[in-house]
């Protein structure tokens, strides 16, 4: 038997990652899957993510450990009214200081887990790039382009246009 | 035609850039048959880049990695600022079919459109587009009354309407016609410069009910409004505001039907009243009036702003709680705008109904510099805070009055309110204003306040006098502000405050001479374990010597002194500040 505070993570890729129970307890997925498993020395795989994205996934979670209780209790306001008021530190920022699509696939991995608060911060650091912008700076910043035809766009602007004028 | 040179063309040989297959198709026809066929094949085209288009934003990031339930969770959570951000539908295909299936979006962009002059058909396609969300509104009663709005006021349960004289009228007729049953929180801003005609569409509206507004639970609004056309009782906030325009108006029978309205409300946990006059209260006070008080056992936070009419705050108190009984432990406030009040005017008078247990403190400040704030504090809850804003507050120039003696006064009025349950202070703590010292009055009057005092602590200079002080007058030496200590004027010979366990001097002034200081506070203490057997528990003297020549010489080190001759007489004695330095005995 070895150390029942810990549990070994195999990412997609083969990573192993040895972890604190109470760590990954802020995945609703893996506290479910070790409530049913019981004791045990076996290996959790997690066949969706990636050992780059599982060691930051690990890294907020040991970071926000003691935030953990916070998710537990009943959420009375709805997934829209917590994700708005999330509140993202200086940390979470730096910590979500990489590239796109690092950035993107960790929101996944957190949704893919159900670690509520990685994925309210995530998307709140989303938004907040969105924020403010026009639509060509959007399409700039995450490489789109305009796929409108030239009627559809016309129509697009009218629906748009007291938009435009404030 | 393969003229590369023409200056009309936007790229210089536009036959180089065609296919082989279209420029066989168009070379050598006439020119009718060249615009033809190059229209179909332009068409051909954009079909061609809008396909290419969708493929490359299909590979983009935040398209190929995010899940369609998550790029909406984001747009439904992103911080609306105008109305622009509507034009995030014109970025690709996929964020407009995304954010047409995001209601939470157009929920959040209704909610910024304040009173802008939009066109009833764009409003309409917004409010279809967040349903089935709540709405949290803040617009003009013109928007609110658009024909295609209305299949959608059903669905707000915040609004904040600012409504100019009569249109008042007209929300109250959406109310009435019970058009916003799910209305959980209003706030009504009303600007009307004309007082009769206030009253006279007070007179002809009916009042709306817990029937016209069931789930109404937080409401703002002026209290003539609230007074004649209200009539709910499920509130848990109630802002009772004024009228800005009319600063001076006040209904006939405004007072008592105020009053009479807030009385329903028993469920209030917060109330704050900026709008109560100190006169009408006799219509409802007299002795033959019907009007018993009504327990509030929910209401946590009653605030009382001074009115238009500059009613003393604390008479305004001491009616309301005649008629709208807190529990213990509500947070009382009086909030005062005023620059001139004197102390007198801002005395509140609220009994309490039942005997606070716990630590009480009383925190005074009277820093000359701001407003003078006193705080009781039970158990570090705050039990009652006012501030008072003495004349030439924004300057340094002391308050022309004495502060300690208002204070005193101040202090036996609180007590004598409190008092009754409280029995005494145990904790006095009193901040001095700049270069004010303490006197000698002042200790006595302090000491006088409660009998069993067991921590005072000052703030402020010590007295230049100690310069002058004869060590051989004793410890009651007449002119020292710490003989007060071991004076009194009891027959029976006592000593001031014998409970008293804790004295702190934190000095802010230059320090006395050390060894004058230290053998005056070590006469005081011998003296006063002579008298009462006991002994200080702690003695705390914090100070900063200025005299940079006495500092250079040594002779304000008063660390030895102190330690040598005060130790013996207190259990704990602490050095702080520039004091010390390294002494905490």
């Amino acid at each position: 038997m070895g150390d029942s505070n810990r549990l070994t993570l195999v990412a997609s890729d083969g990573g192993k990652f040895v972890v604190d129970k109470e760590v990954v307890q802020m995945s609703v997925l893996l506290k479910n899957m070790i409530e049913d498993l019981g004791e045990t020395d076996e290996s959790i795989p997690i066949p969706n993510v990636t050992s780059p994205v599982l060691t930051k996934v690990i890294e907020f979670c040991e970071n926000h450990r003691t935030d953990a209780a916070r998710t537990d209790g009943p959420n009375v306001d709805g997934d829209d009214a917590r994700m708005r008021t999330a509140v993202v530190s200086d940390w979470d920022r730096q910590f979500f200081d990489v590239d796109q699509d690092l950035m993107f696939e960790i929101i996944v991995a957190a949704n893919y887990l159900d670690i509520k608060s990685l994925v309210d911060v995530g998307c709140k650091v989303v938004a907040d790039m969105i924020k403010g912008k026009s639509p060509q700076e959007i399409r700039d910043l995450f490489d789109i382009v305009n796929d409108f035809s030239p009627e559809e766009e016309a129509a697009l602007r009218k629906e748009n246009e007291w938009a435009n004028d404030r | 035609m393969e003229d590369g040179s023409s200056t009309y063309l936007p790229v210089s040989n536009p036959w180089s850039y065609i296919s082989h297959e279209d420029k066989a198709a168009l070379d050598g026809q006439p020119l009718w048959e060249i615009q033809r066929r190059s229209r179909d094949m332009i068409k051909r085209h954009q079909d061609y880049m809008i396909a290419l288009s969708t493929i490359h934003n299909a590979a983009s990031p935040i398209h190929a990695l995010l899940p369609p339930e998550l790029l909406i969770n984001i747009f439904a959570i992103l911080p609306i600022e105008d109305l622009r951000d509507a034009r995030l539908t014109l970025v690709c295909r996929r964020w407009r079919d995304l954010l047409l299936r995001t209601p939470e979006f157009w929920a959040n962009l209704l909610a910024v459109i304040r009173h802008q002059d939009i066109k009833d058909d764009f409003l309409a396609t917004m409010s279809q587009r967040s349903y089935p969300r709540r709405l949290s509104l803040n617009m003009g009663i013109k928007l609110l009354q658009a024909p295609q709005f209305a299949p959608h006021l059903i669905r707000i349960s915040s609004l904040r309407v600012d409504v100019i004289g009569g249109w008042y009228e007209r929300l109250h007729e959406l109310l009435k016609q019970r058009r916003l049953p799910t209305l959980e929180s209003l706030t009504v801003d009303l600007f009307i410069a004309d007082g009769p005609k206030l009253t006279e569409m007070c007179r002809q509206l009916g009042r709306c009910t817990d029937d016209d507004l069931p789930c109404l639970r937080h409401l703002r609004i002026p209290g003539e409004l609230f007074a004649f056309l209200y009539s709910i009782t499920q509130l848990k906030s109630l802002v009772i505001s004024r009228l800005e325009y009319l600063p001076d108006f006040t209904a006939l029978g405004y007072t008592a039907s105020l009053v009479s309205a807030i009385r329903r409300c028993t469920t209030l946990q917060t109330l704050r009243v900026e709008s109560l006059p100190g006169d009408g209260w006799e219509d409802i006070e007299q002795p033959q009036s019907d009007s018993v008080p009504v327990p509030f056992p929910d209401l946590r936070v009653l605030e009382i702003v001074l009115s238009h009419d500059h009613a003393p705050l604390a008479n305004v108190l001491q009616h309301l709680v005649q008629h709208i009984v807190p529990p213990h432990g509500a947070r009382i406030r009086l909030v005062s705008g005023r620059t001139d009040s004197p102390i007198s005017i801002m005395l509140p008078a609220y009994p309490l109904t039942e005997k606070p247990h716990g630590k009480i403190v009383v925190y005074v400040d009277v820093t000359g510099a701001g407003p003078l704030t006193l705080t009781v504090l039970v158990d570090n809850r705050e039990l009652v805070e006012v501030k008072v804003t003495p004349p030439g507050q924004e300057t340094d120039i002391p308050p022309p009055e004495p502060i300690t003696a208002s204070l005193v006064r101040y202090m036996r009025f609180i007590m004598q309110q409190y008092v009754v349950f409280i029995q005494d202070i145990n904790t006095l703590e009193v901040h001095y204003g700049l270069n004010r010292s303490i006197t000698r009055e002042d200790i006595r009057l302090l000491l006088g306040l409660s009998p069993s005092l067991k921590s005072l602590t000052l703030h402020g200079w010590l007295p230049s006098q100690y310069d002058a002080i004869d060590n051989g007058d004793g410890p009651e030496n007449q002119q020292d502000l710490l003989g007060a200590l071991c004076t009194t004027s009891q027959p029976d010979g006592d000593i001031p405050c014998p409970s008293l366990r804790e004295l702190d001097f934190i000095c802010e002034g230059p320090m006395p001479p050390a060894k004058i200081l230290a053998a005056r506070i070590a006469a005081v203490l011998s003296a006063r374990e002579a008298v009462s057997a006991t002994r200080l528990d702690l003695f705390t003297l914090q100070g900063y010597p200025r005299d940079a020549a006495a500092e250079a010489s040594g002779e304000n080190d008063i660390t030895g002194e102190l330690v040598e001759v005060v130790r013996p007489l207190v259990d704990t004695l602490k050095l702080t500040g520039d004091v010390s330095m390294e002494e905490d005995a």
